[in-house]
């Protein structure tokens, strides 16, 4: 949608067609079959996202196709939890591989997707950050340090065996997200550390690996010390936010990872598992970790809470990190791009 | 890079260093540490089917310990009606025995079979491996000379649709077609090789070889060139390339395949690449056999002595 609002803001006569259209949106979309009916389009936008009967009909059609992608999740990560998604994103994935040497030009949104798409043969990728929602990030943005180190002062402190801590990730539970990986670093630290909380933001994609992670909260006897919150309305993820000390990414698998930009716009140190596109995302603003054994991802939580100097230093380059890839560039860029491919594909 | 950003990095190096070193030295410090950090890992590998694969002989054992299902329930109750569930096991035991014996004889051939599997799986991951190790080892052969360029091109001067150049390197051939006006583009398995043409506008692409043919509709290609690093293939991979590449070209069309002779290999790469790659007159003789006519273009004191140019009529 925010696509096409910016589409129609560079005076673009614009449609969206969708396999399944969510009754929510049927005045905004039709069903793809339709297409083939209305006027031929100068130019075609696929929101490549899993397996779907949009890429048959994709093939067989004569415009230029321009591929927008997020990334796909490999299959192997939900084969064991949920086989049918598996199935899905590795159809998915062959169909990308069908569709690039046959597509014009790609958007991706970080380096990482980019190269998946260069690697499936399409050599014409521009990248833009993904556009955020507004209503998640502060008023301006991103916040100001000075707020954000009166707000931290006297409450991480040094923390010492008695010390309250919130370690925060937002973000599915999902298998490729490893939040297990947490639960496991969350067991070591709270050897050291006895009152430091996990909060794990988001719904499941997965239900076995969801009751997976709560059996296993409850075999380390952390269960006390972990929240499962589920899904949560925009208002209260940002209370999440706010009150967190530390974001802590332990994914294997990311396309960009929305949550690091919002973590970072709010003021809260990132540490993260150096894997897939979280290293371009945070771009030196948070600390990467190339080994995420519990003690490790352990031993940096614990170095960002007690460390001021480290602590104050995350939270400032976070905070311009954020600002590079809040809605305002993200706007710009996208805006760019896609003023470029109009103007190239109505004269072609 | 700015002199900010190269602090910045330093800085981050430095801090990932000194995370490391200090879990390293409670590892050290503390051996109950290392048995927590182990105990972790067999808990999450007991829940999560998904870990199982990193281990894949502890999933085995587990799934011959799940295999053998036992006929004979429990009966023990906390509210006094274990009488009830031992008359039930005994009045139904003539079917379950039966019902559990057929199942306990599949899951014991499944188990077998499994193991066997991956048996032959790890005989072919050793394989894959030396293969590998082997590709790294040995030298990519050298780009095609000016010669040879020129050969290929004349070849391909007639005919409808575009050619495809595998594997491309830094795009010589692509270049030489550009220049003639025959629409081309490169395909090469390494993103690095292609890097220097690529930059250059070239179209390259990176991608296996076989798998990028494979997107091709039937008889669209006016040419398929074979070249490069073809030459270290080994003979199944070569077929399915020959196969996809018949499949892909014209009517009017044609396969060009320009390899050096395997038999010329001189020093370490004469072992280490036994049995990769097929001398040219193979190549003609595999084309025969398919029944297309080949034409040999001689191409004295090349590195490539002989072209193999087979008409898909």
């Amino acid at each position: 949608m925010a696509l096409d609002e910016l589409l129609r803001e560079l005076g673009a006569d614009t449609a969206i067609y969708a396999a399944h259209v969510n009754p929510e949106f049927k005045d905004q979309a039709r069903h793809f079959d339709r297409h083939a009916q209305d006027e031929a389009p100068d130019l075609i936008i696929y929101q490549a996202s899993t397996g779907s009967p949009v890429v048959d009909y994709l093939m067989t059609r004569p415009e230029p196709i321009v591929i927008n992608y997020h990334n796909m999740t490999p299959a192997e990560y939900y084969y064991p939890w949920r086989p049918h998604m598996g199935a899905e994103l590795e159809h998915g994935r062959k169909q990308l591989g069908q569709l690039c040497p046959k597509a014009s030009a790609g958007i991706a949104d970080s380096k990482f997707n980019a190269t998946e798409l260069w690697a499936f043969g399409l050599s014409r990728v521009e990248i833009a950050p993904v556009l955020m929602d507004d209503a998640v990030l502060p008023a301006s943005g991103v916040r100001r340090l000075s707020d954000v180190l009166e707000r931290g002062r006297g409450r991480s402190g040094d923390p010492g065996h008695e010390s309250k801590a919130t370690a925060l990730f937002v973000g599915r539970l999902a298998p490729n997200k490893c939040q297990h990986d947490l639960l496991s670093a969350l067991a070591v630290l709270r050897r050291s550390l006895p009152n430091v909380e996990l909060a794990l933001v988001g719904v499941s994609s997965a239900d076995s690996y969801e009751a997976a992670l709560m059996d296993y909260a409850k075999a380390l006897k952390v269960d006390d010390a972990v929240q499962f919150v589920g899904s949560v309305p925009l208002s209260e993820l940002v209370g999440w936010y706010q009150s967190a000390d530390v974001f802590v990414c332990l994914s294997e698998h990311e396309g960009f990872c929305v949550p690091l930009v919002e973590a970072m716009a709010w003021g809260v140190p990132v540490v993260a598992a150096d894997a897939a596109a979280v290293p371009g995302t945070l771009n030196g603003a948070g600390v990467l970790l190339p080994d995420k054994s519990p003690v490790s991802v352990a031993v940096a939580i614990q170095r960002v809470l007690s460390d001021q100097a480290l602590r104050h230093d995350l939270i400032e380059r976070g905070l311009g990190r954020a600002s590079e890839l809040g809605p305002a560039a993200a706007r710009k860029e996208l805006t760019q791009i896609l003023a470029r491919l109009l103007q190239h594909y109505r004269t072609h | 890079m700015s002199d900010e950003t190269t602090s910045a990095v330093a800085y981050a190096k430095r801090v990932q260093e000194e995370i490391q070193a200090e879990a390293a030295r409670r590892r050290r410090d503390d051996p109950e540490l290392v048995w927590h950090e182990r105990e972790l890992e067999r808990v999450w590998g007991e829940l999560a089917p998904g870990t199982a694969g990193k281990d894949q002989e502890r999933l085995l054992d587990r799934i011959e310990q799940l295999a053998l299902i036992d006929a004979n329930a429990p009966t023990g109750t906390k509210r006094g009606a274990s009488r009830v569930k031992r008359a039930v096991r005994k009045l139904t035991r003539w079917y379950v025995h039966f019902v559990v014996n057929q199942l306990n004889a599949l899951h014991h051939f499944q188990v077998r079979l499994l193991k066997e599997l991956d048996a032959r799986l790890t005989r072919l991951e050793g394989d894959a491996r030396m293969r590998a190790a082997v590709g790294g080892l040995a030298a990519s052969p050298p780009e095609a000379d000016p010669r040879l360029v020129e050969a290929i091109t004349a070849a391909l001067a007639e005919g409808e649709g575009p050619v495809v150049v595998a594997s491309c390197g830094s795009g010589v051939i692509v270049e030489a077609l550009d220049r003639a006006g025959v629409p081309a583009h490169g395909v090469d398995d390494s993103a690095a090789t292609v890097g220097s043409g690529a930059n250059a506008g070239l179209d390259l692409r990176v991608g296996p070889l076989t798998e990028h043919l494979k997107v091709f509709a039937d008889r669209t290609l006016r040419a398929v060139v074979l070249t490069g690093v073809v030459e270290h293939h080994p003979i199944g991979e070569l077929l399915l390339l020959l196969d996809e590449s018949i499949r892909c070209v014209s009517a009017q069309g044609c396969v060009v395949v320009a390899v050096a002779d395997p038999s010329g290999r001189t020093g370490p790469e004469a072992e280490l690449l036994a049995g990769c790659g097929l001398a040219p007159e193979t190549w003609a003789y595999l084309f025969e056999r398919r029944g297309y006519s080949t034409e040999m273009v001689s191409l004295q004191g090349s590195r490539i002595q002989t072209i193999v140019v087979a008409r898909i009529r």
